[in-house]
């Protein structure tokens, strides 16, 4: 049998050292803000039961997901969203805690992507939802931060704003299979409008089509409102667009205008939202980085009525524009080696420790002489040594 | 400011959008006189053209590093997941058809039919839309060998002019869809460089109609 004992899975990686620091350096900013605005910090398990991820019309497809087995033959997952498991803690060890809760999360998060695309099955998410609350305050509270989070990892970002209601109201004129309305979602949200018109093209053809048709085009700066208003006149999405022009509005004042956008065909992958969306991006990362939204009915799935909202952050890939952006923070090499000789080896500790005190940074030798302690600190570039006896000597490497 | 980076698929999309880019007043003679560079600039240097295989050019899109792509929907009715469609250019004009040897009855009997192709998605998504079961072969050269050898019932493939089918004696059972270049984009590019993108659409719209 071949072995596979010297690879990583592919979709997963080592990270090692810079990698790893622009990571905790990232996420050491987003939780700083996540403090500051008053959440508190939940880790959910990796390992959960299929059930709560396939969920009738909020979970993930099978295929998107890595499921394994317990004992008992159950179906597990490692968990692909993290918003789900915090709505089933809410309805579960949370419900009598006074609303609203505000609750965060910073842990990697599994998806079974394409083979070879490039993308990573494991990536560190952090993000923050605000359970129990509704209405423009609790959207601008979420939002806020979110710009918050981008601005502080980049100058160069931008923020999108969408309304799940778009959609919505337009598949819902549609007398089409579930089926088909799904794969309508999928390919507005993968923008895929190829398939998309094939698909319209097979089906009658009426005013929803061409709006349909239209929808994954209405995005753009403020113009969009006038665009869009014939399109929704009288339906249940016109209050929406009339919602998202307050936002816009507010927003102005936090986000310079070009930076601020709309998208009224903007999808969420995760098909749980239900008003507004949002989306952000920063410059050198080709997909977005930042998306959320509201959620008002995810937490009807486990028996409460709780109308809630929330965003995610892709920590790993904030993490690579960090690191392009700043620099590698290199790792540092040692100042001093110290070396205790035979006999010596606790008092060569006790120096180590005083002199890491005085602020330098030294390392500990391992070798049994003071010429391989030598010969390892000529090959790793440490500058100086100093061995241990009765009494300590400082030499230069 | 960082060029526009645009994929062209090499070959015959990759002309005749050069052709297209010269119409609209861009010098493209770094294209033109290529030799074996694989990243050329055109115009002042605003616009850098990346030429790479048709997959390659959906690959480089889809993952931001390149801004625009010419691309042909073959190549994204197989291939596409994640960019955003912003022109028919309306020109590499073809069909995607069913084909097999000449009077035979492809419906006929009760048996799995097995098709030859280049295109496997797109020969699954067409029967599984009749609601038929069918075994997929797929075939790297010249696809039209398949039903000769008799290793397929038929086949699904590119077709332009219908001569190669004719001289093997193969025709059309049916016309899957038509066929023409894309011009794509990646989703965060039409965020950040909105303006750049929408004038370039604008003038290649305006010449194309």
């Amino acid at each position: 049998m071949r072995k596979y004992h010297k690879l990583t899975p592919e979709g997963t990686r080592d990270l090692l050292f810079e990698e790893s620091v622009a990571i905790n350096q990232v996420s050491n900013i987003i939780n700083d803000i996540f403090r500051k605005k008053g959440y508190h910090q939940v880790i959910t398990p990796t390992l959960e039961f299929y059930d709560t991820f396939t969920l009738e019309g909020v979970g993930y497809d099978a295929e998107e997901m890595f499921i394994s087995t317990d004992k008992k033959g159950r179906l597990m997952v490692m968990h692909p969203d993290a918003t789900i498991s915090i709505a089933r803690v809410i309805a579960t060890r949370l419900q009598d805690e006074p609303l609203p809760v505000r609750l965060c999360y910073n842990q990697p998060i599994f998806r079974n992507n394409k083979s070879l695309s490039g993308r990573n099955d494991e990536v560190r998410q952090a993000g923050m939802e605000l359970i129990g609350a509704n209405g423009k305050r609790a959207d601008l509270e979420l939002i806020v931060s979110a710009v918050e989070i981008l601005k502080k990892i980049t100058p160069d970002f931008r923020f999108e704003l969408g309304h799940a209601v778009f959609l919505k109201a337009l598949l819902d004129q549609l007398d089409i299979s579930d089926y088909k309305k799904d794969n309508i979602r999928d390919y507005i949200e993968s923008k895929n409008y190829s398939a998309l018109i094939t698909l319209l093209d097979e089906i009658e053809q009426n005013e929803t089509t061409r709006a349909l048709r239209k929808l994954p085009r209405l995005f753009g700066g403020e113009e969009i409102f006038k665009k869009a208003l014939p399109l929704f006149k009288g339906t249940q999405a016109e209050q929406a667009l009339f919602y998202l022009k307050d936002l816009y509005k507010d927003l102005k004042k936090i986000i310079p205008e070009e930076k601020l956008m709309i998208d009224l065909g903007m999808v969420q992958k995760n098909n749980y939202y239900t008003d507004v969306t949002f989306c952000g991006y920063v410059a050198g990362s080709g997909d977005y980085v930042l998306n959320g939204g509201r959620y008002d009915n995810l937490l009807n799935h486990f028996d409460k009525k709780i109308p809630s909202a929330g965003f995610g952050v892709n920590v790993d890939e904030l993490a690579r524009i960090f690191m392009n952006i700043n620099g590698e923070e290199k790792t540092e090499t040692p100042d001093i080696l110290v070396h205790g000789e035979d006999g010596y080896e606790i008092e060569a500790i006790k120096v180590k420790e005083e002199l890491t005190k005085q602020g330098f940074h030294c390392e500990y030798s391992v070798f049994k002489n003071e010429d391989s302690a030598k010969f390892y600190a000529q090959k790793k570039g440490i500058k100086k040594i100093c061995v241990v006896n009765v009494k300590a000597r400082m030499e230069e490497v | 400011m960082k060029p526009l980076r645009i994929a062209l698929t090499k070959g015959r999309l990759e002309k005749d959008t050069v052709n297209l880019l010269e119409e609209l007043g861009y010098d493209c003679s770094a294209v033109r006189n290529k030799g074996r560079k694989l990243i050329l600039p055109i115009g002042d240097g605003e616009i850098e053209v990346v030429l790479a295989k048709a997959a390659d050019v959906i690959t480089y899109v889809e993952h931001g590093v390149c801004d625009l792509g010419v691309v042909g929907k073959d190549t994204i009715l197989e291939n596409g997941t994640k960019f955003f469609e912003l022109l028919d250019l309306g020109f590499g004009k073809c069909q995607f058809a069913l084909a097999g040897k000449k009077g035979t009855d492809f419906y006929s009997g009760h048996n799995i039919k097995t098709i030859a192709t280049k295109y496997p998605n797109v020969a699954r998504s067409f029967f599984e839309k009749k609601g038929i079961d069918i075994h997929c072969i797929k075939i790297e050269g010249s696809v039209e060998l398949a039903p000769l050898l008799e290793l397929s019932d038929a086949i699904v493939d590119i077709v332009e002019t219908g001569s190669t089918l004719k001289a093997n004696g193969l025709e059309v059972f049916e016309y899957v869809t038509p066929i023409s270049a894309r011009l794509i984009a990646n989703t965060a590019s039409l965020k950040f460089r909105k303006k750049e993108i929408e004038s370039l659409v604008d003038q290649i719209y305006s010449k194309i109609g």
